[in-house]
């Protein structure tokens, strides 16, 4: 068996492979250098698009996420790189969009000594992302970045942002990936009561005005079809917040339009 | 969903009456803002697909009528002038939507920014199938659109994509335009101009006596800026030159840039003010 | 709904930035934490936290749901001082001539129960867990006579009721 000793920075680029990316948006920079380096030799296999600000990485990756289902990458050097990304982060945090943020960090020996680009981005980020992590040394990425891509795409989606210290980029490790499929502190997929629903359906069943309003959920646990079924079979009109816009066709009989400070009329009777 | 605060408006008197029954998938969210009665946490598919047995066939017809009635009101003080405006203002935000309709019919993914544009966007697109609508919703991030229309499209390439961003939108993140050009990704943008931060300005003249603080937008020649990027551009000012130049826009296999002048001062109606209960909406 | 005293008991995956996260949430929702203890718990490589807040039980079980949330969370529980045993433990630091020159000092610890934790030349270092009040009482009583140093420890509690945290972590090992 040979060697299987490769950088960090090629581990982190064949863990986004085997989590299925094959495009990122991103910025380089000093700090990121050697994963850019990376992202050169295998940009047949993972397509590396060139955005012009961080900022837009992250709506990139969020158009790319809300459009496909998929976890959308950003990928920025650090100090500004990083803090460019943070609205982005941000609006993913709170619109669920699921995404996983890779950013270049300083090395190790050099954290907190003010050094040039430094920035805390994991404290900066903490309270705008579903998760993150700060890896120190390259035997870390593998297990980390498998973390971060279930956790950004379980439960109730949202951006984890990951920063990697260049020397963990340069150092060596032994590769080998296996994907995150349970965290033993964390709970994504609560186990359904069938009494609650029998409860629910009861209500339903007996309800003279029904209303159903719907939200993203539809579209992100795929259950667009599931609520057509339900709005049809039930009779009940659907109304839809902004996020849960066109999770059922605009033209639907049942459909009686927009919730918000801008929707229909009659939101709530 | 999770109750928004916009979508719930004053919260002492949102659904009072009514026994909630929340389905969801993320505990905290559970009588975080509204009182539920029966709360089914799970992924929703599996809590719609097992609910479906459950469920008795049924038809509201008479429930329904009464969201018909109240449509019909709408329809005839706010939504008839929107969509096709008879006096002589100026291109209305609403009539450039239902013209992307026409020619788009109802399969592209529309990608808003945020503003007047984005409401008017999300009342009155047509989508025919999921995942078409992506918009800041949350947050409410300007600039936002035309960075995720690239996104978008990349992951969607058989789609169409159209954004549809504001002037002032546009400027937060118009450098990635140079990204629309380096990949040559075609995404089709719209940029709705009216002078002004619109959504600032509507709430200027309702809530501040017209003091347009900051809202006057002095914008450059987009089309220049847009061209000098390598995209085909072009300005629409008149009504009767929009039908030909979103059908061009539409049926380009290239990134197109489409600017419509539209009429300044129009507002977004109807409209809840913030702190006021959703049986307070106001139709002007 | 009144403000009342609750008593945040987290348990956690054992994680730097954790406690960041966790304070956050406070921060965001303009709420002061009381007291805040971290440290291992009955459970090995699993922290507790104990934080004591003054709000509406409807933001308790808001704050709970959230901190919940947090990925490296195990679980978080709330509960109020009566469904708690709690305490809390100071230190005194006061001359060593007072001891001598002040006769009511040698009572004053004598009846509040404290421990003489040192004794040197130049100061003695008394120690007392119990009630915050009870605490108190002992500070307001050597204030007169002059304190060196003085340093509080945030609470630390157990709840009355199981927190079914060890069987829980075992269901999910099956």
């Amino acid at each position: 068996m040979k060697n299987n000793k490769i950088s960090g920075a090629e581990a982190v680029i064949r863990c986004l492979l085997e989590e299925g990316v094959d495009l990122v948006y991103g910025y380089p920079g000093g700090a990121i250098m050697p994963v850019y380096d990376e992202l050169y030799k295998f940009k047949d296999e993972l397509h590396h698009v060139l955005v012009r600000h961080e900022q837009g990485a992250t709506h990139a990756a969020q158009g790319y996420a809300r459009a496909t289902g998929k976890v959308g990458v950003a990928i920025a050097t650090s100090g500004p790189g990083a803090t460019n990304l943070v609205t982005g982060i941000a609006d993913a945090q709170i619109d669920s969009t699921p995404m996983v943020c890779i950013t270049g960090q300083v090395g190790k020996h050099l954290l907190g000594s003010d050094a040039f680009q430094e920035t805390d981005i994991i404290g900066i980020s903490t309270p705008v992302t579903k998760w993150n992590y700060q890896i120190t040394d390259a035997y870390e990425i593998p297990e980390i970045i498998a973390k971060a891509f279930f956790i950004a795409k379980s439960g109730r989606p949202g951006p984890v942002l990951i920063d990697i210290t260049k020397n963990a980029q340069f150092d060596k490790l032994e590769f080998s990936y296996k994907k995150c499929t349970n965290i033993r502190s964390y709970n994504p997929k609560p186990t359904l009561n069938l009494e609650k629903l029998k409860e629910a359906a009861d209500l339903i069943n007996n309800a003279k005005k029904p209303y159903i309003i719907f939200g993203q959920g539809i579209i992100l646990g795929e259950a667009e079809a599931e609520l057509k079924a339900f709005v049809e079979k039930s009779g009940i009109p659907a109304a839809w917040t902004i996020l849960g816009l066109s999770a059922m066709p605009t033209d639907h009989p049942l459909n009686v339009g927009m919730l918000g400070m801008h929707g229909i009329m009659v939101q709530m009777f | 969903m999770r109750f928004d605060d916009r979508v719930t408006g004053k919260l002492d008197t949102y659904a009072k009456q009514a026994k909630v029954i929340h389905f969801e998938i993320d505990p905290s969210e559970i009588d975080k803002n509204v009182k539920t009665t029966v709360a089914v946490l799970a992924n929703v598919k599996e809590s719609l697909s097992a609910l479906l047995p459950l469920i008795e066939k049924k038809s509201h017809d008479s429930w329904h009528n009464e969201f018909k009635e109240k449509y019909k009101i709408e329809l005839e003080s706010v939504i008839n002038e929107e969509l096709k405006p008879t006096n002589n203002k100026g291109i209305s935000m609403g009539e450039t939507i239902e013209m992307i309709n026409k020619h788009s019919k109802g399969d592209a993914i529309i990608v808003s920014d945020v503003g007047q544009h984005q409401m008017f966007a999300c009342r009155y697109a047509k989508f025919n199938s999921s995942k078409s609508n992506i918009t800041s919703g949350g947050l409410g991030t300007m600039g936002f659109a035309l960075p995720a229309a690239i996104g978008a499209k990349m992951g969607k390439p058989e789609r169409e994509v159209v954004a549809i961003i504001g002037d002032g939108g546009f400027q937060m993140t118009i450098q990635e335009l140079g990204t629309i050009f380096q990949t040559k990704v075609p995404v089709k943008i719209v940029v709705l101009n009216n002078e002004f931060l619109g959504m600032v300005r509507q709430w200027q003249e309702l809530f501040f006596d017209n003091r347009y603080a900051s809202t006057v937008m002095n914008n450059p020649n987009f089309v220049a800026i847009a061209e000098g990027y390598h995209i085909k551009s072009k300005k629409v000012t008149k009504r009767e030159e929009l039908d030909e130049a979103v059908a061009e826009m539409l049926a380009s296999k290239d990134s197109y840039f489409l600017e419509v002048m539209v009429e300044k001062e129009n507002n977004v109606f109807p409209m809840i003010p913030t702190g006021a209960s959703v049986s307070d909406i106001r139709l002007s | 709904m009144e403000n009342k005293t609750f008593t945040i008991s987290v348990y956690s995956e054992n994680n730097v930035g954790l406690l960041n996260r966790i304070s956050g949430i406070f921060l965001k929702r303009h709420i002061n934490i009381l007291s805040l203890n971290v440290s291992e718990s009955e459970i090995e490589n699993v922290s507790r936290f104990v934080i004591v807040v003054n709000t509406t039980e409807k933001w308790v079980q808001n704050i709970v749901g959230q901190i919940e949330k947090q990925i490296e969370v195990i679980r978080a529980f709330y509960h109020v001082d009566e469904e708690t045993i709690f305490l809390e433990s100071a230190l005194f630091k006061i001359e060593s001539s007072l001891l001598f020159d002040e006769r009511q000092i040698q009572n004053i610890i004598k009846e509040s129960y404290s421990e003489i934790v040192t004794v040197s030349r130049d100061f003695f270092v008394i120690s007392k867990s119990g009630k915050r009040s009870e605490i108190n009482d002992l500070y307001n009583k050597l204030k007169p006579f002059g304190i060196m140093q003085f340093v509080r420890s945030g609470r630390i509690s157990v709840s009355k009721e199981k927190m079914e945290i060890s069987t829980f972590l075992e269901e999910l090992k099956s």
